[in-house]
């Protein structure tokens, strides 16, 4: 590596520090962005519409592809070789990383909320957990700003809590398909709402990107641009200008500091060498994702940090949160035998159910003190892949009569998916496994995880209301109806880790400010999910891009006024 | 959960459950019927998996197929028991299904080893089964016999055949799975899918509405507004 010193050195390409690059070179700074995986290239690396029956297995998940052979995911899963992590003895936490230039965000499923006003100040409104130190006003313009490029489909319904987008920036939502418009039914029957799904996925162009054309699974990664990844939108525009060095397969470890205790820039292992080498920056963005983040300032130890950078207040790797998960399937004889035609739509949701009990709640009528929505897989007649063997055993059949059952039964499934907010506990938090190091020798997380009963009472909730819904549609039910502590995901399992650096107003509390810049080291940022004070219900990833873009804003100025 | 939506409660690992049915049907301990017989013949142990960060776009499956003649000709002959061709769409095994089979089996991955106990199992019980009543290896028996021992081993798993039903149920699962992502098996159950569409998506057709209209009208709900 150049000895050369760059304005910013940003670590990781995903959601968070392809954000942060952009803002940057965009305000005319120099940026060196170090991503750990390798160069990924979606024009000549996406199986756009390659067949099942073109990949291995079909192209089932198996413990190499856990998502699927065509899954976009590269050198990632659950576990990868050689970089474990490890859970202290009876937790269960499981962490999704993806070792490629555009991180995550080359197969995440693009569902894009955005946090509404009560969801910065929940403690404030039920006294559980922390308040964020900024309010939905504050990061309201960079929810459009991010809106505006990112190219997010969805309609603005006014409902509470969940803020309309500024004018002209949602893209059309595509048409609901049947299913979908069956459970619109029931729930209107029912006093639920249920309106256009908002997903990251274009329905107009936007510069060198196309529009959605309705075929082939968004977790493939899409080769066109419509579904957002920052390999075809925020690092291409980086490039474009002049400014942005990546180095790829660049593992980094350790935040640099200098004799004041300020970041220097950080330390990185070349993965195709081997060997050790320095980045050095006027200032230093974290974004290797809420875990990996944790892990570099855990285990960035000095003797003015000795219990790594950053973390005078000890929250670095606290207050570790993930989406409340659960689902529900069932079999609708209203939907056997429909008419055909094309239910692909763009792959994922059209519409789903908000959070709509926030009146009950304030009441005290409910057992659980947040929300959760509903993502619908009501999307009838998807590509067929392996577990559309299912359909076979549930139709219990064989010979002529097995191929008539397919043809009836196909088509006719539908399932519910609780996105919940879980309230941060002092039972679930990551720190640095004393005797354990990956294959460059670099400490491992080691993850403790609990759930406790606001989480587990909302999954009943969940479970009745779904009952209530199915049995109004004429459904059977087929599985998720088990004991919420069953029912309920794995911690990590919904890929929705955040809150390990949590911003604050108080340095003794939080990690960073609401900039996302470190209370202890004012030249060093955090842009990933890592900065959450709070999960929300709402789906990540947008507002770690609106923060990223915030935070990054704020840095560019204080550097421009020579006050980094 | 798949990305289909339907529960993949059929993947468990079956090795367990095989220990305690081989155990089950030692003479004396109960009146099973016996599942496994003859020795099973292990995957080659040499063979690894595609890795972490296959080729996507040139999809090829890097281990060796390791059924023998007389495996893939049952195999073969169960899938077109249970996926026969009809007016619309072709035999299971004239799609391949046996050499699918013959992959799924052979993978080195633990579903389908544990997979492969079940089915070469399976196909040596169906085999005796076949002996026992026509004198001939499954695959060579009669429609008749054939059609019987099928009947058989899909009714309900409690005529003393808990673990063939379960072997049938696992073989089916993988064998309509196989089919019904193929080109033929896709068209037969009417997915239009996975072709460009320019402009708008056009939503459900006219026909698929009215249906809907119909459904609702049935379950007493109103049009969503
Ligand atoms: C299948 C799936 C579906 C999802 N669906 C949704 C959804 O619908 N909506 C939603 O909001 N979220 C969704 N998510 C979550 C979403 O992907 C993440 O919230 C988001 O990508 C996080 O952004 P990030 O920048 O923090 O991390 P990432 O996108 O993971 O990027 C981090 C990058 O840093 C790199 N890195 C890690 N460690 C180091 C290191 N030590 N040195 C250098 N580089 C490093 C990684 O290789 C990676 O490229 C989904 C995730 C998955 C896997
Ligand atoms: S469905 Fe649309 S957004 Fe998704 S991968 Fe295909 S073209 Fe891209």
């Amino acid at each position: 590596m150049s000895s050369e010193r760059y304005d910013a050195v940003v670590v990781g390409s995903g959601a968070g520090g392809a954000t942060a690059a952009w803002v940057l070179v965009e305000r005319g700074l120099r940026v060196l962005m170090l991503e750990a995986g390798r160069d990924y290239d979606p024009q000549a690396e996406t199986p756009m519409f390659a067949g099942a029956a073109q990949a291995p297995l079909r192209g089932d998940g198996t413990p190499d592809k856990e998502f699927g052979y065509y899954d976009a995911t590269v050198d990632g899963g659950w576990a990868m070789p050689g970089e474990p992590y490890t859970q202290a003895p009876g937790s269960e936490f499981m962490w999704w990383r993806s070792r490629m230039l555009g991180g995550r965000t080359n197969h995440w499923a693009r569902n894009s909320f955005r946090m509404g006003p009560y969801d910065f100040k929940p403690y404030s409104r039920d006294g559980r957990g922390v308040d964020w130190p900024i309010s939905y006003a504050d990061l309201a313009p960079w929810y459009d700003r991010t809106e505006a490029l990112v190219g997010v489909y969805g309609r603005n319904d006014g409902l509470e809590n969940h803020p309309d987008s500024a004018p002209g920036i949602l893209h059309e939502p595509p048409a609901p398909r049947v299913g979908e418009l069956l459970v619109k039914a029931g729930c209107a029957d029912l006093g639920m709402p249920c309106v256009p799904a908002r997903r990251a996925v274009l329905t107009r162009p936007l510069g060198q990107r196309r529009p959605c054309f309705y075929a082939t699974p968004c977790g493939r990664g899409c080769s066109i641009g419509a579904a957002f990844q920052t390999t075809t939108s925020f690092l291409p525009m980086a490039l474009a200008t002049g400014r942005l060095t990546i180095v790829t397969g660049a593992m980094v470890f350790e935040v640099l500091l200098d004799q004041r205790g300020r970041a220097a820039g950080v330390h990185y292992i070349d993965k195709a060498t081997g060997k050790q080498e320095i980045a050095r920056g006027r200032t230093v963005v974290l974004a290797a994702s809420a875990g990996e983040t944790a892990r570099i300032l855990l285990n960035s130890k000095s003797p003015r940090f000795p219990d790594g950078a950053a973390n005078s207040s000890g929250q670095v790797g606290r207050n570790l949160m993930d989406t409340v998960g659960a689902a529900m399937g069932a079999q609708f004889p209203a939907l056997e035998n429909r008419p055909v035609y094309n239910e692909d739509g763009a792959m994922g949701m059209h519409l789903y159910i908000p959070f709509w009990l926030y009146r009950e709640q304030a009441r005290g009528e409910l057992d659980f003190a947040r929300g959760y929505h509903y993502e619908l897989g009501a999307d009838g007649r998807t590509l067929p892949n392996m577990g559309i063997g299912n359909i076979a055993n549930f139709a219990g059949s064989h010979g002529a009569q097995l191929k008539a059952d397919m043809r009836r039964y196909y088509g006719s499934f539908m399932h519910f998916v609780c996105r919940g907010e879980m309230i941060p506990n002092p039972d679930s938090y990551c720190e640095i496994d004393p005797g354990v190091t990956d294959r460059w020798g670099i400490p491992v997380l080691r993850f403790h995880f609990a759930w406790s009963e606001q989480e587990l009472n909302m999954v009943r909730h969940f479970q009745r209301t779904t009952k209530a819904l199915i049995e109004r549609l004429g459904g059977r039910l087929q599985w998720g109806d088990t004991a919420a502590e069953d029912a309920i995901s794995k911690g990590g399992q919904i890929i929705h880790e955040v809150g390990t650096t949590r911003m604050g107003d108080d340095p003794e509390h939080s990690v960073t400010n609401g900039y996302g810049q470190c209370w202890d080291i004012d030249n060093l940022f955090v842009a990933d999910g890592g900065v959450f004070a709070s999960k929300a219900h709402k789906n990540p990833t947008l507002t770690i891009m609106a923060l990223a873009w915030r935070s990054s804003d704020h840095l560019a100025e204080r550097l421009a006024r020579r006050e980094l | 959960m798949s990305d289909d939506g339907l529960p993949r409660v059929d993947r468990r690992t079956t090795l367990k459950w095989l220990a305690a049915t081989i155990a089950a049907s030692q003479p004396g301990c109960g009146r099973d019927e016996p599942f496994v017989g003859s020795e099973i013949p292990s995957a080659d142990p040499a063979a690894a998996g595609y890795g972490k960060d296959p080729d996507l776009m040139q999809p090829a499956v890097p281990w060796p197929r390791t059924l023998n003649s007389a495996q893939l000709a049952t195999a073969a002959a169960l899938c077109d028991l249970v996926l026969p061709a009809d007016e619309r769409s072709p035999a299971a095994s004239e799609l391949g299904i046996a050499d699918f089979i013959d992959e799924w089996a052979s993978a080195p991955y633990p579903q389908q080893r544990a997979d492969r106990e079940l089915f070469l199992a399976g196909f040596g019980w169906l085999d005796d089964a076949a002996r026992a009543a026509s004198g001939q290896a499954f695959a060579a028996a009669d429609a008749g016999t054939q059609a019987a021992i099928v009947a058989r081993l899909a009714a309900a798993p409690d005529a003393g055949l808990a673990p063939q039903h379960e072997f049938f149920r696992r073989f089916r699962f993988v064998a309509a799975g196989a089919y019904y992502t193929t080109d033929a098996g896709m068209r037969d159950i009417g997915y239009t899918g996975n072709v460009a569409i320019s402009g708008a998506y056009p939503g459900p057709s006219d026909e698929a509405l009215a249906h809907l209209a119909s459904v609702l009208d049935d379950l007493g709900l109103d049009w969503p507004g």
